[in-house]
């Protein structure tokens, strides 16, 4: 870990499409180990800072800094390989792989051996996918998908879609998880094991920026900050969001 | 019929289709990391076969090091044109159709460069082996036949164990089923596309250094191939590599029966409309529409 406090840090962020404003000088950081919240109504700009952030979009103004490093002309494998990797609000699995070799592909970044040593299969190699498969075999149990490790994700349902991307993202050993509406399309039981990996991914360290529109599953934010029209309109605990009254009025609709 | 010519015209159906498998595989597993529906695929196999002629007649390399270089020279021409071109196409937002003109032109140019270089006559290779025959069920095989067979059935099944057990292999298949899902994972999706255009190179190069020895190569032999390869291909659903592989096949044997059954003047007219009314019945290939997602 480096002499940074933050793993994240955003400065005067502003971006536009088509010269209307959907980011404008949006301010925040998020601290080594802990969660961060992002809540906003729908169009405030949450997905657009999550593509800023993890480089699908390339900001106009401001500065993205991760650990320190000005992450402007980063590309998005670079930022992933960093340890700077988001899920996404349709989440966007190997649908005609299975689940452990999507699991698999997530670990892929962990391996050290090079093409020529794929193709022929030299011991380095078959070490390094010994490794992942075992990785893969471990996070299918965490992720409760050890039954379904075999199956196509095609036929997952949405809720498992969701949590085989979680696992993908968490396979391949982040510093910074960026989850986009993890709670969506899932059940109950399902959102309680949730929240149980979440608070144990900050356990081991790593930081969690959380978007969602689940206001129980926002409790587990040490910060949550709301965006409303691409401006960030408060910040604190959830306790603190939930009275202030602008943000009932804008959001809460109270 | 007697049980000789069958089991003959069988193996003759298998050979020509374990070719057109692999120029249908390499022809799958670029449009499955591309979208690039590559009408050149056919002139990987001529540059393969020329490559090996001339380094193993012209120069006198040993025949082993000689089939290295002609499989090497599929992939450098593979990557060549995914980076000079395609990358450039991709970044600009080219629709589908673009890339398939592109791919005819550099056909036509490849094609035209043979002709150039190398004239009108057609170059045959030794075969694999020895000159050995042997006699399967009445039919008289050549010993290269059966490495053909081996080694077409070896790189099939080698092809899949490269996706699926190896770590260059998934990330290919990651980044052909959703490049965005891909990158967000740490995979470099455009390197990916470079080396799934080198791996469709390399196995057109090898399916015409495969056939060489028993159909003549020249300049005009490519476009032949392509279609034949497009055939074997969209028969397997066209994004699927394996399915390509049985596409191949039953298009070798279906030739095969054609000729011994009508005649080899009708081949092309009695393969092509069985497959027409294959593909009417079976819009999504040979193994419906999981087989068009597999692979």
């Amino acid at each position: 870990m480096s002499g940074h406090t933050e793993i994240l840090s955003l400065r005067s962020v502003g971006h536009s499409f088509g010269g209307f404003s959907v980011l404008k000088n949006v301010n925040f950081s998020v601290p080594h180990g802990s969660i961060v919240g992002l809540i906003g109504p729908n169009g405030s700009g949450k997905t657009t800072l999550f593509n800023v952030i993890s480089g699908y979009i390339r900001h106009q103004h401001g500065l993205v800094a991760y650990d320190g490093h000005n992450m402007q002309a980063e590309s998005i494998q670079a930022r992933s390989s960093a340890g700077l990797v988001r899920t996404f609000q349709t989440p966007k699995v190997f649908e005609q792989m299975t689940v452990l070799e999507n699991i698999m592909a997530g670990a892929c970044k962990l391996t050290r051996s090079g093409v020529i040593e794929d193709i022929f299969s030299l011991p380095r190699s078959r070490a390094d996918m010994r490794r992942i498969f075992e990785l893969a075999e471990e996070a299918c149990l965490k992720f409760g998908m050890e039954k379904l490790r075999h199956d196509l994700a095609l036929r997952l349902p949405a809720g498992q879609r969701r949590v085989l991307e979680i696992a993908r993202a968490v396979i391949g050993r982040p510093r910074l998880l960026m989850l986009d509406e993890p709670s969506s399309g899932l059940n109950t039981n399902e959102i309680a094991s949730l929240r149980r990996w979440i608070e144990q991914l900050r356990a081991e360290g790593i930081a969690i920026l959380l978007v969602s529109h689940d206001m129980e599953l926002m409790t587990v934010a040490d910060c949550v900050h709301v965006l409303y029209f691409g401006e960030i309109i408060a910040s604190g605990g959830m306790d603190e969001i939930q009275k202030n009254t602008q943000v009932r009025e804008v959001y809460l609709g109270a | 019929m007697n049980v000789g010519l069958l089991a003959q015209s069988l193996l003759a159906g298998i050979t020509n289709g374990l070719t057109y498998a692999l120029i249908g595989i390499g022809l799958a597993a670029i449009f499955k990391g591309s979208r690039v529906p590559n009408a050149m695929q056919g002139e990987f196999s001529v540059v393969g076969a020329i490559v090996v002629v001339l380094l193993l007649t012209g120069h006198g390399w040993p025949y082993w090091l000689a089939i290295l270089c002609g499989g090497l020279s599929g992939a450098i021409l593979g990557a060549f044109i995914e980076v000079a071109f395609i990358r450039y196409m991709i970044r600009n937002a080219a629709p589908e159709d673009s890339y398939l003109l592109l791919t005819i032109g550099i056909g036509l140019s490849i094609s035209a460069a043979v002709l150039y270089f190398f004239g009108r006559e057609s170059h045959l290779l030794p075969g694999f082996g020895s000159d050995n025959l042997y006699i399967i069920l009445d039919a008289v095989v050549r010993e290269h036949v059966i490495w053909l067979i081996a080694i077409s059935i070896l790189l099939t099944i080698g092809l899949r164990q490269f996706y699926r057990t190896t770590s260059v292999g998934l990330k290919m298949m990651a980044a052909s089923i959703d490049p965005v899902g891909a990158a967000s994972i740490g995979i470099d999706v455009t390197l990916m596309r470079t080396f799934t255009f080198m791996l469709g190179g390399a196995l057109g190069a090898a399916a015409g250094i495969l056939i060489t020895p028993i159909i003549p190569v020249d300049y005009m032999i490519g476009l032949q191939l392509t279609l034949k390869g497009f055939a074997a291909a969209i028969l397997g659903g066209l994004t699927n590599p394996l399915g390509a592989a049985i596409g191949g096949l039953v298009l070798g044997i279906i030739e095969a029966m054609a000729i011994v059954g009508v005649s080899s003047s009708y081949k092309d007219v009695i393969t092509f409309s069985l497959l027409i009314l294959i593909m009417i019945a079976m819009p999504q290939g040979l193994l419906g529409r999981a087989g068009r997602t597999g692979g």
